[in-house]
Order: structure tokens, then C-alpha cells, then sequence
């Protein structure tokens, strides 16, 4: 029929590019985990589970695995809260609401490796402006990016400049969605004060928003590089090693792409295990439907 | 375009369709539908949401290929031919204008598909080669757009027109082209009342001047009997009658067509026909007589009574003034019996009317109309 | 802060177009009436806005001082002696900006013209039509959504390393040309457009390719630019990518350009480094300001479907 040929014929390009382009690679990709393939090093060999054992005797990736979760577990929670906070506080009333929507939206849209310079900067051990305002009320600041106590404190703290904008305008989006009339129905039944109002309607209508702004955010912070492979290189010490920036090295600055891989393997298991979360969550508690 | 056939003395049918049947999975929708409408005659389907009606016109138009079945337009096989192929235009129930078009570009579109090859049409360039074209399918809008009030709003996308407007272009850009065969799938249905019967008319008036095989699918029977010159009514998949108005409202040939027809629809009772053919009413006799034996139905149209103080009488339990009319809820052999007053006629709860039995009709068990074969008064 | 339950459409300013000097000029004036009747409010976002903007404060300061000034870590903003033609100046001469920003914009162009060219039939197919492999197709494009972009990367490098396409632009583009989440986005949209326009169209005699070409990449424009602003944000700010495939100057992205500066050349030189950082970062930021309504819709609702 001819509805059919159409279909496929419009299909088939991006079935062909998706074949080669994401299919094929990510199969090679789990393939490889399991190979010693090294570039230039001859033909692989396949050793099972020999990487991800290597892996778990590995104290770089263990300290990188350790430092993505306390990534994660900082920027996340921090940034989806701080997004709400701001989503609520602008979309409050009307008073210079579209200005400090895209006061908050800059950093999403600014490049990232420019704006980690001027991290860079402002968070210079002697130079930088924030040791300074500290030299000023007497305090010595400490090495924000080379001391190994604060270096992901830093690069969190930079993670919820970056993220927090992006998550405001989903929660902006969300409260739009949520009738007015839900709102003041809650005034006249009695809440009161406008606490009573965000506990009784707003909150739990913004669930399904809320879920799935926690889950981006999630997924968004297991993805950090650009920071770190702009400020800190993993450094000092591998103290900011991250997953993605040991997969980097593992596999493009040492060329062991079968280890690299693995590593891969692992950071898909992390996304794939928050979006399966995610969807349990979703269909148990936030559908009014 | 020669039209050959429409200046010869025999004239082919404008559209057959022969035992057209259609399932969705294992609901069978249409059960073997055969319906013939001529050059310049306007049917219309009528029937509940549901009925299969809707599916039919999509099979006329080929967005559907039925299961089984052949649609001949013009003496053609049509039966799986494209849509563009089969000189068919429709008028669709959200009238399905393209929004990013101008009035005027939507009404072309028909001519431009058909009048312009695929180089002439191309952007920019195409223009070079078909500007004689281009003039003519200009010429041709304006024409059409001129009748229907549309000249001023030429200019405009649909987003920017109210419902009115938006139905009145759908209907431009269907007649454009003079198609063998007119489709209109519940045109007013998205309408408010008063538009509605400006639009009736004015559908009528196009048919006319277009002089099309037309096909018009409706669930209002206000809007079937008004404008059709014949109804064909359906129900479950099935065409039950397809007759005049009059014909459907006067003598409906099933059961199911008079509940359907009439406001309010027909009383039905059920009643008996004794061994010598007496059609008996809660065992008494009603003065019809019947060749049928056993069961059947007895319907008696809201109208059939007169006042009178003889005969078989019931009491007005209650009544409803409407303005045109009044409606007098009374009952009949233990059933709920529904008349319909004229203005003149005021009866109030508590007063008796006579039912007019000569006027009823009677529907045998399978639900098909019986004769009568006399009348006595009761 | 008397009730942050309530947003209400009323005075909702119109915030499309506003340049740098109109936005700080439209922020002061309301800024003192609105302090007083919305005090708390504005307090607060006003401090966490200066936390926000302070890199960017501080960025353009710095890239106004001489060397020896922003040593001495002064906490003024204003420069005693401006350096904006040395600190400028060395960026213009040593780094090629120009280069940099016009290989981004191909990127970011093929890129999004791959990913409409591919994503638009197919969306559209797998809304409107019906065929054979439909369900697969789709099923495969869901799974596609789970996979991260990092994940194919190493072989798609050893793939491009064989073929001898490093440090080009085809290896720039060539990976990010299949959009899954593009087919998913345009296959949603095409959903909600009625099927009876396309049954008119049927009637009216277009065929199925005429029915693309005038119907629907005329109505795909709202989710096209909704995409487009998410394509060319995502890949104009990203590093990885580049930080793999590109080694030399030559088809080095705005990303790229300002690491290599800051490792081989500004060394210390934060003033240039700052300056670079700000020539940069102006491009997309000033897009920003000009279409503020278009990027934010365009990031809220491509970001709600991802």
C-alpha cells in the first residue's frame, strides 16, 4: 500500500543513522567492556568480566565513583530545591518576574568552559574575589579548587550555579499547569496563609514535575566533565576524579578503551537504574489521573 | 474538464455503493451497505454517533478501503483508488483548513494540485513558469469566495476566523473544483443554533449550483429533513431505509427508524394481534386489523389524538408548554404515551383526549412495518 | 512574600526583547516601587541574583584591570586604570575568536540541519502513518532516550580514527546527526495536528511527499525552534566531544578555543583570559537576551519531554 512505502522511506534515514550512528556503537561499546582492546596495541582479546574486576581493585575509579555519588548527592537535591524556591518566588507575583527569569536562566546558556574560567578566578586561593571578601572580615579563605577537602565542595557549589536556572523554568512550566481555580478553591476552603496553600494544592500537584525535574537533575550531575576537565583535571590527587573524567583519560589520554568502556558500562548503569526509578515512582504515587 | 456524461441523455449514476462492508478488528462497523445517489441529488445519512455513517463517507472519500464491498463514482471503479484520484471533495466535521494557508491559498489548493505539475509549483521559481495558470486559479477563488462573503477575509489565516467564517472556506475550497461527488461530515455540528439554520440553507444553495452526487452525514434529523432530498437512515451498521423525508417520517419501514425520527420520536406500545387479526391493547381492542398473528408493536406518532370526550381516552397527567407547542404526558395501557399539542390546543392536567388509532402503525416482531387491513373506530 | 502559592497572569511583563542597557534600565525603575510593596521578595531574589551574576560581574571587571591590579585582589569593580585595549587587544591578536565562533556556528548548523532532516519525516511517519515495523521503530526510538550520548562515543572515535576523519568537521557533526529524542519530540507534536488535514490534503490531491513539503514542515516551525534553541545550546556549550575529536586550532569549537588559551597561552594572565572568556560567552548569551521568550519555552519544553 502506499501509506506503508511512505512510512518507511521516511523512516529510513533516521532508522540508517540511528542504526549506524547510536545502535551499532553502543553494542560495540558493551562489546568492548569486555575485551582488553587498547588502541594500537593489536587485535583485542575477550577476558570477561576482567575489567569490571580490575574496576572494583581500581582506588582511581573507586575515588571517582565515590566522588560522582557525593557530586550527585550535593548538586541534585540542592539544585532541584533551589530551582523550586526561585520558580515560586518569581512566579509569585508579577514585579520584575521576566528579569529575574533570565538572571537565573543565564548560566544554561552561558559556555561552560568560559564561565568555569571566571570560577577560576573568583575562586583563586590569593586573587580571587570571594578570599578576598573573606581577607576582609579576617577570614583565611582556604585553596577552593587545589585542596582536596573542598575541591568537590567547589565544583558542587559551581554544579547548582549551572543547574538551578534550567531546573526553575521546568518548575515554572509546571506551576502554570496547575489551574488557578485549584488555588482559590484552597483560599475558600480556609488556607489561609499561603504555606497552607502550597501544602494543600501546589505541592502535590507539581508531583509529576517534581519527579521529573529530580530525575534530569540526577542524570544531569552524574554527567559532569566540563568543569572538571577545565579546572581541576581531576586533581589534586584525583580528588575531583569523576566517572566521566576517568572514562576520558582511561580511554582517549591512555587509549585502554576496553577499560574505558567498562567504566561506560557502569555510567549507563547508573542512568538506566534513576530513569527505571523514575518510572516505578511515576506510575506508584504522583498520577492523579 | 469535459464532463461528457452530464450532457448525454442517459445519465451514470453519480455514486453506487454496493454491499460495502468494514470492521475495526472484530467489530464489524458496516454491515453491507448499498446506496445509490444520483447526479445532483442530496442524501443524507442519518443515524445515532456510532452507526457506521461517518465510516461510509470516509470509505466514499478513500481515507478508509473497506473490507468488502465497491464504490463506483461515474461508472468507475473507485473501490481502492486514491483520494486525490477519485474527484471526490469533502467537508470535514473540524473543517481541516491548513492552518500555516491564507483564505485564498486554501481555497487553491485543490486547483493548484491539480491545474499546476510538481515544477510549477516548485517555490519561488514555479511562479516564472505558470503565471497564466496562477491567474486563472486566482480568477477562479475569487469567483467562488465572492458568494459565500469571503472576498474581504481573502487575506486571512483560519486561526484569525470565527467558526462561521472557518466552515464557509472549508466549503469554498470543497466546491472549488466542481467535484462528481460532494462529501460533508457533520458540517454543523460545530456551529451555535442561529448559524446553524443561516448555513443550512446556504449548504442547499451550493449543492445546487455545484450539482453534485452529494452525501451529507448527519446525526440531527432536523438537518436531514430539511435539506435532503432523500434519507437514508442507519443504525448498527445497517441502512435501514433510504426514502424522501416525508416517506421516512410518514411510513418509517422499521421499527428502529421511527424511534429515531420525529420530536419527540414515536410512542411505541407493545401489543398483540388476536387469531382473527384484532390488534388487542392490553386486552382490549384497538379496532386495527392485522394480517400478523402474535406480538408486535403498535406506534402512535405524537400527534395522533383529538379532543374528544368518546373513544379510547387518556387523562393529561401533566404537560410541558414549549412555546410552538406542548407536550401532554398521559399514559396508555399501563405505558407511558407522549402527545404533542398544537398552540391552539391548551389542554391542562386532568383532561381527557381521544388516540387516534387510524393514524397508527403498526411493526411485527423482527421489527419490520406490518400492513394494516382495516381500521374500525373502537 | 505575602503568597508565593499564586501565580497570576495579571501585568506579566513583556519580556521578549531586551538588550543589555534596556534590562538594566527596566530592572531600576520598578525595582524602587516594587521594593515597597513586595519588599521581601525582591530582597531575596536580589541577593541570590547577585550570587548568580557574580561571575559574570567579576569576569567583565576582570577583563577591564591591568595584570598588576587584579593581583592585588582588590575588592572594587571598577578598574583604576582601564585595560580594556591590552587585555583585548592580546585576545584579538593571539587568539583567532573569529575562527572559533564561525566553526561553532557550522557545527551547531550541520548539526541541526542533520537532525531536522532526519527527525521531521520520521516523526512524522511515526504519527501519521501507518506501516509495517511502526511499533518497532518506536520501541527502538524509546530506547534510544535511555542511552546517553557519552556512551557510543568510544567506538564511534575508533570508527572516525579509521576512517581518517579526526580533527575535521565531519567528526564534529556526523556523530550527533541522529537525534532520538528529535523523532520523539516532532512524533509528539504531529500527534496533536488533526489527522483531517491530512485527509484533506489526500482529497484535494497531494500525494504523500507533497503532503510533507507543504503541510508538515510548514506547522513543525513551534517544536523546530523549541528544538533548535535545545540542539544549539546543548552542543555550542559542549566540551567533551570536541575535547576528543579535535586536536589543532583549525576546527576548534568556542569550547575548545577557550581551553587552549587558558592552558598554553594566558597562564596567568587573568585579565586576557577574562577577555577571551567574555568575547566567548557574548554570542549566545546576547541571543539570550534578544529572544528570552523563545529560548525559555524552548528549553522548558523540549527539557519537560526529555
Amino acid at each position: 500500500m502506499r501509506e506503508s512505502s511512505t512510512g518507511w522511506l521516511l523512516t529510513l534515514p533516521a532508522a540508517l543513522a540511528f542504526l549506524l550512528l547510536v545502535l551499532a556503537p553502543t553494542l560495540a561499546a558493551v562489546t568492548l567492556a569486555f575485551t582488553d582492546f587498547e588502541l594500537g596495541a593489536g587485535p583485542p582479546a575477550w577476558i570477561g568480566l576482567e575489567n569490571f574486576r580490575e574496576l572494583l581493585e581500581d582506588q582511581g575509579f573507586l575515588k571517582s565513583f565515590r566522588n560522582t555519588v557525593l557530586y550527585v548527592g550535593l548538586v541534585a537535591p540542592a539544585s532541584v530545591a533551589l530551582g523550586l524556591a526561585l520558580a515560586l518566588l518569581i512566579e509569585s507575583r508579577a514585579p520584575l518576574r521576566g528579569f529575574f527569569r533570565a538572571v537565573f536562566f543565564l548560566p544554561v546558556v552561558s559556555l561552560t568552559v568560559a564561565m568555569a574560567s571566571a570560577w577560576q578566578y573568583l575562586l583563586h586561593p590569593t586573587i580571587g574575589p570571594i578570599n578576598a571578601a573573606l581577607r576582609a572580615i579576617g577570614i583565611a579563605g582556604p585553596n577552593w579548587l587545589s585542596d582536596s577537602s573542598t575541591v568537590m565542595l567547589s565544583l558542587s557549589a559551581i554544579g547548582v550555579w549551572e543547574g538551578a536556572g534550567f531546573n526553575m523554568v521546568l518548575f515554572m512550566a509546571g506551576l502554570t499547569a496547575i489551574p488557578k481555580e485549584l488555588r482559590e478553591a484552597a483560599h475558600v476552603d480556609g488556607a489561609r496563609s499561603a504555606w497552607e496553600r502550597f501544602r494543600l494544592v501546589t505541592w502535590p500537584l507539581l508531583g509529576p514535575t517534581t519527579l521529573f525535574v529530580v530525575t534530569i537533575s540526577l542524570i544531569r550531575a552524574v554527567r559532569v566533565f566540563d568543569t572538571v576537565a577545565v579546572l581541576t583535571r581531576g586533581g589534586p590527587n584525583k580528588a575531583s576524579e569523576v566517572l566521566l573524567y576517568t572514562m576520558y583519560t582511561e580511554g582517549f589520554t591512555f587509549l585502554r578503551l576496553g577499560y574505558s568502556a567498562a567504566i561506560t558500562l557502569v555510567f549507563l548503569a547508573i542512568v538506566l537504574a534513576l530513569m527505571w526509578v523514575q518510572t516505578r515512582v511515576m506510575d506508584k504515587r504522583v498520577h492523579y489521573a | 474538464m469535459p464532463r461528457p456524461d452530464r450532457f448525454e441523455g442517459m445519465q451514470v449514476a453519480g455514486l453506487i455503493l454496493e454491499d460495502i462492508r468494514k470492521g475495526f478488528g472484530s467489530t464489524p462497523v458496516l454491515k453491507g451497505v448499498s446506496l445509490r445517489v444520483e447526479p445532483g441529488e442530496f442524501v443524507a445519512v442519518l443515524g445515532p454517533s456510532g452507526c457506521g455513517k461517518s465510516t461510509l463517507m470516509r470509505i466514499v472519500a478513500g481515507i478508509e478501503t473497506p473490507d468488502a464491498g465497491r464504490v463506483t463514482i461515474q461508472g468507475r471503479d473507485v473501490t481502492r483508488a486514491h483520494p486525490g484520484a477519485r474527484d471526490v471533495a469533502m467537508v470535514f466535521q473540524s473543517y481541516a483548513l491548513y492552518p500555516h494557508l491564507t483564505v485564498a491559498e486554501n481555497i487553491a489548493v485543490p486547483l493548484t494540485m491539480r491545474r499546476l505539475s510538481a515544477i510549477q509549483r516548485a517555490p519561488f521559481l514555479g511562479g516564472l513558469f505558470s503565471a497564466e495558470q496562477r491567474r486563472g486559479i486566482a480568477a477562479d477563488v475569487a469567483r467562488i469566495a465572492e458568494p459565500l462573503g469571503l472576498t474581504p477575509l481573502l487575506h486571512r489565516r483560519p486561526g484569525q476566523l470565527s467558526g462561521g467564517q472557518r466552515q464557509r472556506v472549508a466549503l469554498a475550497r470543497a466546491v472549488v473544483r466542481a467535484p462528481h461527488v460532494f462529501l460533508l461530515d457533520e458540517p454543523l455540528s460545530n456551529l451555535d443554533a442561529a448559524l446553524r439554520v443561516a448555513t443550512r440553507r446556504e449548504i442547499v444553495e451550493i449543492h445546487r449550483r455545484v450539482g453534485a452526487a452529494t452525501l451529507y452525514v448527519t446525526h440531527d434529523q432536523a438537518e436531514a429533513l430539511t435539506m435532503a432530498d432523500r434519507i437514508a437512515v442507519m443504525q448498527g451498521g445497517e441502512l435501514l431505509q433510504l426514502a424522501p423525508p416525508a416517506e421516512i417520517y410518514d411510513n418509517p419501514a422499521d421499527i428502529r427508524v421511527a424511534g429515531f425520527i420525529g420530536s419527540p420520536r414515536m410512542n411505541l406500545l407493545p401489543a398483540e394481534a388476536r387469531d382473527d387479526g384484532m390488534v388487542m391493547l392490553a386486552g382490549r381492542a384497538t379496532g386495527l386489523l392485522t394480517r400478523a398473528r402474535g406480538p408486535l408493536t403498535l406506534g402512535i406518532r405524537p400527534e395522533a389524538f383529538f379532543p374528544a370526550a368518546t373513544g379510547w381516552a387518556v387523562r393529561v397527567a401533566h404537560s410541558e408548554y414549549l412555546g410552538e407547542a406542548t407536550l401532554l404526558h398521559t399514559s396508555l395501557a399501563g405505558a407511558e404515551l407522549l402527545l404533542r399539542a398544537e398552540p391552539g390546543l391548551r389542554a391542562t392536567p386532568g383532561e381527557t383526549l381521544v388516540v387516534d388509532f387510524a393514524r397508527a402503525v403498526l411493526f411485527g416482531a423482527d421489527g419490520r412495518r406490518l400492513g394494516i387491513e382495516a381500521a374500525q373506530h373502537a | 512574600m505575602r503568597d508565593f502559592s499564586v501565580p497570576s497572569d495579571a501585568g506579566r511583563r513583556p519580556s521578549g526583547r531586551l538588550g543589555f542597557a534596556a534590562l538594566a534600565a527596566a530592572a531600576i525603575r520598578p525595582l524602587a516601587a516594587a521594593v515597597a510593596s513586595d519588599g521581601p521578595r525582591i530582597l531575596i531574589l536580589s541577593v541570590l541574583g547577585l550570587v548568580f551574576l557574580a561571575p559574570y560581574i567579576w569576569m567583565l571587571s576582570a577583563s577591564l584591570k591591568p595584570t598588576d591590579e587584579i593581583f592585588r585582589a582588590s575588592m572594587t569593580l571598577l578598574p583604576e586604570s582601564w585595560a580594556i585595549a591590552q587585555n583585548y587587544g592580546r585576545v584579538l591578536r593571539e587568539v583567532p575568536i573569529a575562527r572559533y565562533l564561525l566553526n561553532g556556528a557550522i557545527m551547531c548548523g550541520g548539526i541541526l540541519f542533520f537532525q531536522l532532516l532526519f527527525a521531521i519525516p520520521a516523526g512524522y511517519a511515526l504519527a501519521k502513518l501507518r506501516f509495517p515495523g511502526r511499533d518497532a521503530v518506536f520501541g527502538f526510538v524509546m530506547l534510544g532516550l535511555l542511552v546517553p550520548a557519552h556512551v557510543p562515543a568510544l567506538p564511534l572515535y575508533v570508527g572516525l580514527s579509521a576512517l581518517g576523519w579526526l580533527d575535521t568537521f565531519a567528526a564534529l557533526i556526523v556523530p550527533s546527526t541522529i537525534s532520538v529524542f528529535a523523532i520523539f519530540l516532532f512524533r509528539q507534536f504531529f500527534k496533536q495536528l488533526p489527522d483531517e488535514i491530512i485527509h484533506a490534503a489526500r482529497l484535494d490531491g497531494m500525494r504523500e511527499g507533497t503532503i510533507v513539503w507543504r503541510i508538515i514542515l510548514p506547522n513543525a516551525w513551534p517544536a523546530a525552534t523549541a528544538f533548535a534553541i535545545f540542539s544549539v545550546v546543548a552542543h555550542w556549550n559542549d566540551l567533551f566531544w570536541p575535547l576528543i575529536v579535535i586536536t589543532g586550532h583549525d576546527h576548534a569549537t568556542p569550547a575548545l578555543g577557550v581551553l587552549h588559551f587558558r592552558t598554553e597561552e594566558a597562564g596567568d594572565d587573568f585579565g586576557a583570559l577574562m577577555a577571551a572568556s567574555v568575547l566567548m560567552t557574548a554570542p549566545l548569551l546576547l541571543a539570550f537576551l534578544f529572544a528570552q521568550k523563545r529560548f525559555v519555552e524552548g528549553i522548558a519544553t523540549t527539557g519537560l519531554k526529555g
